[in-house]
């Protein structure tokens, strides 16, 4: 009862702050909160009906309230993964270990140096110089502008193995083009120009085991001979033809999507002279300009020196600290810390659901749901995307592809399929998202960071669409390729 | 009126999430875990990983609190204010189960529970026969019983010694040393013969009766505690072991054989030890499965165990001429208590 009136003041007290109209309270947000309120507790009685266990139950509820906000809309993106690791915490579901291990693995420091690194790239005027200096020698077509931002992309993409994070590293880079070309708002260039950033970032995901956290993840559950074989380049060659098959339908698709039309000439010889007037580079842009080449250099060369990723973005984030680069207020207010704990929040989540053992559970209970494969690749691929597009629908990009491997793993063996089959089309079907909440893979990011703010976001949703069915055709049309490989 | 709506909602689910996660938290099963000994004992530090072990593996929510009464040597502590610690925990945390471990948390807590709805009670490690604490047939008791390994000792004292081995035994005055000591009474030892045994309540008397032991092939020694000495201070019983086993060893005195989990560890030759470990995560497993109203409901039936340990050090049994068959020495190495 104490309960009820300390909520009930408490939403008094704060509608008396902030009364209005009800304009800017949809229906479909009742809705939400209606379904929030019901829904979960509702779905845990069914589950203990059904005979899952209290930890499944309680799981299932908490990813419910989850999807549930995120689908909605219902409040900021991060806020929805911290509830269930706290409602976790509460009920005993997991231990502090495993239900904050997101926020005590390394995975912090890759992203604070990451997010830290990439407001001083931008702040610095580091990024602008860049764009300037490339827009005055590259050809002023979108096509060129576009190929930068998309193969800056693919370039980070061996080397960072988070989507997230190179989608910070090249946000920088877009804003200052955008601001470079004087794009005009909700226009097709700018639009296209975010899908080549989003493009970059994600398209080259499944194309290589280090580009992936989950690939990596995904490639130790393999026989040790297939780990050897496929942890280096021969994953890439595999992946080959749906690699060039996507850049391919990107490249074709975007000036179908988003047709350049008139566009003013760029004003070389005035970014010229502001080059000029910027003069040399100033110190802040020298650290961020180190801290960048020393990121991607020691990334790059990992397998000499065996210093993990997250420790050389703490080496950077300490660098912009000792240097002054970022000072105290910058810290607070340039890295993107709700996205951080988003991120984090997630992988906990995750974590969460690993401990309970849930994904082996849902892969005994599909039991023999699979038998219609029958050894046949083309239904195999079927199984997987439908498996993985389930699966995506309650949890993240990361999640989701481990779990679909988990459960179309000993498919594959049954069926005489080759495992690292099963790991890749899981990896390309998991970046797959078609509803709102589905933007783990970057989308939700983008969002955040206020990327659609300016661009016409339809348009953009339409080419992520596009871009879901290219990622279907391209590993059916790898079939052939697989067979001459004799993975198949 | 949509916005009054959405308010009343928030509230609502701010409510219900703390209203229904609280309850489940306050309903959730519970377990206290009751120990003799105190919580430095040897024994018990084994024991409670075997527990943590157990409840690593559990994914069920449940709270379980511990509760170390330190009543099982001589002079530990007072009876009475540590049996009225107990029963307050109990009071206080109204456990589903009470997990009560050696005789003394049964015979001072855990038998006035009997009988009754709540809490259920499941004993482990008890020397004396469940019965002595009224426990048979009752709805609300289950747990482990411990079978000390005799059958092992004497079948080392028949293969070292010959055809009519003797034997001296000593233990410590307390509720566990009688059960033992009963225990031992209780087993047919034939053909090694059982000679004096003697329980002792300090150090003093402890020296001496190894020394009255002289006359035995072996020394049996049950469950070892700290005592007091004459001079009022307390001697550790890693210490009585060390001493025991380096003075028979000077003297040419019997053999001693631990049944101590650490009588080895501590400096001894040779022990035979119930698996306190094995014993912890047989409960905890035991607990939950209780617990487990759907798929298992009831009590689960109560068992006796008799594994035990080899512990052995093969330069101290060679010096004395013992030779063992290799069996025990590579049980002892599997075990991690080769020395």
């Amino acid at each position: 009862m104490a309960v009820v009136v300390v909520a009930l003041t408490v939403v008094a007290a704060f509608r008396r702050g902030r009364a209005g109209p009800d304009d800017d309270v949809s229906a479909v947000t009742v809705i939400g909160w209606a379904a929030v309120l019901v829904v979960p507790p509702l779905l845990y009685v069914v589950a203990l009906a059904s005979g899952l266990s209290v930890p499944a139950a309680l799981f299932a509820s908490f990813l419910a309230a989850t999807v549930l906000f995120w689908v909605f809309g219902l409040v900021e993106e991060f806020v929805p993964a911290l509830v269930a690791v706290v409602a976790a915490l509460l009920v005993g579901l997991a231990p502090p270990q495993v239900a904050l291990a997101g926020f005590a693995s390394p995975s912090l420091l890759l992203l604070m140096g990451v997010f830290a690194l990439s407001a001083v790239i931008s702040s610095s005027g580091l990024s602008y110089r860049v764009m300037m200096w490339l827009l005055v020698r590259l050809p002023d077509t979108p096509f060129w502008h576009q190929s930068i931002l998309l193969f800056s992309g693919y370039a980070l993409s061996p080397m960072v193995p988070s989507s997230n994070a190179r989608l910070s590293l090249l946000t920088p880079v877009y804003v200052e083009m955008v601001r470079g070309l004087r794009l005009p708002a909700r226009r097709p260039a700018i639009t296209a120009l975010l899908a080549a950033t989003f493009g970059g970032t994600l398209l080259f995901s499944p194309m290589m085991a280090t580009s992936k956290s989950s690939n990596i993840a995904a490639l130790n559950m393999l026989p040790a001979q297939v780990q050897v074989e496929f942890s280096g380049v021969f994953w890439l060659v595999a992946a080959a033809v749906a690699a060039l098959g996507v850049t391919g339908i990107h490249l074709v698709l975007l000036p179908r999507l988003f047709p350049a039309g008139d566009q003013t000439p760029l004003p070389r010889e005035q970014i010229r002279r502001q080059l000029r007037e910027k003069g040399p580079l100033r110190p802040a842009e020298w650290v961020a300009a180190g801290g960048f080449l020393f990121f991607l250099a020691g990334t790059a060369t990992v397998s000499w020196h065996h210093v993990r990723p997250a420790y050389l973005a703490g080496c950077v984030l300490l660098a912009l600290l000792l240097t002054g680069t970022l000072l105290r207020k910058d810290f607070q207010r340039q890295i993107d810390w709700p996205m951080i704990v988003f991120l984090l929040g997630m992988d906990s989540l995750m974590r969460i659901m690993t401990h309970l053992g849930l994904a082996e559970q849902l892969a005994a209970a599909t039991g023999r749901v699979f038998d219609f494969v029958g050894g046949r690749a083309g239904l195999f691929i079927l199984a997987v995307l439908v498996t993985t597009m389930l699966v995506r629908l309650v949890l993240p990009v990361t999640a989701g592809m481990l779990t679909a491997v988990i459960i179309m793993l000993p498919v594959a063996a049954a069926n005489g399929i080759h495992p690292w089959i099963c790991v890749f089309c899981a990896a390309v079907f998991s970046d797959i998202s078609v509803f709102r909440h589905q933007g783990t893979n970057g989308i939700i990011q983008m969002r955040v960071a206020g990327l659609f703010d300016d661009v016409d976001e339809a348009g953009f949703l339409r080419y992520n669409m596009w871009m879901n069915v290219a990622r279907i055709a391209v590993v059916y049309a790898s079939i052939p390729w697989w067979q001459w490989l004799g993975l198949l | 009126m949509k916005r009054l709506w959405r308010d009343l909602l928030i509230a609502g689910f701010l409510t219900t999430f703390v209203i229904l996660l609280g309850t489940f938290n306050a309903t959730k099963p519970r377990i206290l875990v009751l120990h003799s000994a105190t919580q430095e004992s040897p024994w018990v530090t084994r024991m409670d990983a075997g527990m943590r072990d157990a409840l690593q593996r559990n994914r069920r929510p449940i709270d379980v609190e511990w509760l170390y009464m330190g009543v099982t040597a001589p002079g530990d502590r007072d009876m009475r204010e540590a049996t009225a610690e107990a029963q307050r925990a109990i009071r206080r945390v109204d456990p589903d189960l009470v997990i009560a471990v050696d005789d003394e948390a049964n015979a001072l807590i855990a038998r006035d529970y009997v009988g009754r709805d709540r809490p259920g009670i499941l004993y482990v490690s008890i020397d004396r026969p469940p019965s002595a604490y009224g426990y048979p047939g009752e709805p609300n008791v289950t747990g482990i019983a411990d079978a000390l390994p005799w059958a092992a000792v004497r079948d080392v004292l028949s293969g070292t010694f010959g055809d009519r081995p003797t034997i001296a035994v000593l233990g410590v005055d307390s509720e566990s040393g009688r059960a033992e000591l009963d225990q031992l009474r209780a087993f047919d030892w034939g053909p090694v013969t059982a000679g004096p045994a003697d329980l002792v309540s300090t150090a003093t008397e402890w020296r001496a009766a190894v020394a009255r032991a002289a006359g035995a092939d072996a020394l049996v020694l049950l469950s070892i505690q700290s005592l007091p000495d004459g001079d009022g201070s307390v001697v550790p019983a890693a210490e009585l072991s060390r001493w025991t086993q380096e003075w028979t060893q000077d003297n040419a005195g019997p053999l001693p054989i631990g049944t101590s989990v650490d009588f080895v560890v501590d400096g001894g030759a040779l022990s035979f030890s119930p698996p306190p470990d094995s014993y912890g995560e047989d409960a905890i497993d035991l607990a939950l499965d209780w617990l487990d109203e759907r798929r298992t409901p009831g009590p689960p039936p109560p068992v006796s165990s008799a594994h035990f340990e080899v512990a052995m050090r093969q330069d101290l049994l060679a010096q004395r001429g013992v030779v063992l068959p290799p069996i025990y020495a590579e049980a002892a190495r599997e075990n991690g208590t080769l020395f």
